[in-house]
């Protein structure tokens, strides 16, 4: 075997790689200013929903298959089931933050969390 | 004797039952609550940068195919796809790193570099099923991820090395 455990550049690789996505993960941590999270089945917007503004909880199920069970609180909004075998979605928990993602592939569902401000741009 | 079709077929059976072994038990391992969620350490992979570097590319890409065959006849289309995206994506561009850089990249960094591929094959897989470029918010956390994962089977790779090659002529001498 010609190849070494550790080499120079394998430092470098690295410390690039866990720089370049901490100044990501702290940039999307600190902007807590507007919740917005859009929901999109298969490429296209379902429903925007302004987290700051739910009262209680909302159920949202959009018409996928498999059926998902979406549910949005206060400041935070999350996969509450799925019907698919993995329930990978279903993990990734209630997302709080801009920038949070949570996917579910067999339904083609993607809720995300988005500033309302480049929304307003954007649309 | 080596470049017998049998003891080849025979050879890369092994190794893609040891891949899809390693691959199952690492689904066993209870999710860690930071984990970003769908991460797995690839474990997998020992396999396939052995093949790359010591069997060449077609026995590394014929793993990875294999791969992901066991994961459309276990878990279904969805699955099957996003390992062949990660997995065909990795396995090129760490056979060439093996191939050409290895004067200058360990097999850490081949592992992590690797480890990122996988994740960025799955990306633009995941982009295109759901439509939605936004899954690429998952893309930071799941780069730490994978320096961490390929760090991790670098130095397993390294320990188990002789034994897979030794596995490797043990079957030559059956023969």
């Amino acid at each position: 075997m010609k190849l070494k455990l550790f080499r120079k550049a394998d430092i470098i690789i690295i410390a690039a790689v866990i720089a370049v996505s901490g100044v990501f993960i702290l940039l999307n941590s600190f902007d807590d200013s507007s919740l917005n999270a859009e929901i999109t089945v298969n490429g296209k917007l379902y429903e925007t929903v302004d987290l700051n503004a739910v009262n209680g909880k909302r159920v949202i199920i959009p018409d996928t298959d498999p059926h998902v069970v979406i549910v949005a609180e206060k400041g935070k909004i999350r996969f509450e089931s799925a019907e698919c075998k993995d329930k990978i979605c279903v993990k990734a928990g209630n997302l709080t933050h801009k920038g949070d993602v949570a996917v579910c592939l067999p339904s083609g569902t993607v809720i995300s969390i988005t500033d309302s401000a480049t929304d307003a741009v954007t649309y | 004797m080596k470049n017998n079709i049998a003891y080849k077929t025979a050879l890369g059976a092994i190794l893609c039952a040891q891949a899809i072994a390693l691959s199952f038990l690492e689904g066993l391992i209870p999710a860690i609550p930071f984990m970003p969620p769908g991460a797995k350490p690839g474990f997998s992979n020992i396999i396939t940068m052995f093949a790359a570097d010591s069997l060449g590319f077609p026995m590394a890409m014929i793993i990875t195919l294999v791969k992901s065959g066991f994961a459309f006849i276990t878990r279904g289309a969805t699955a099957s796809l996003m390992s062949l995206s990660g997995g065909v994506l990795s396995t090129v561009i760490m056979y060439l790193l093996i191939r050409y850089a290895s004067e200058k990249t360990g097999l850490t960094g081949i592992s992590v570099i690797g480890a990122l591929c996988h994740n960025a094959g799955q990306l633009f897989c995941s982009a295109i099923l759901t439509g939605n470029s936004k899954t690429f918010y998952y893309a930071p956390v799941l780069a730490v991820f994978a320096v961490l994962t390929g760090v991790l089977t670098g130095v397993i790779l390294k320990a188990v090395y002789p034994a897979l090659e030794k596995q490797k002529k043990y079957l030559f001498h059956i023969h």
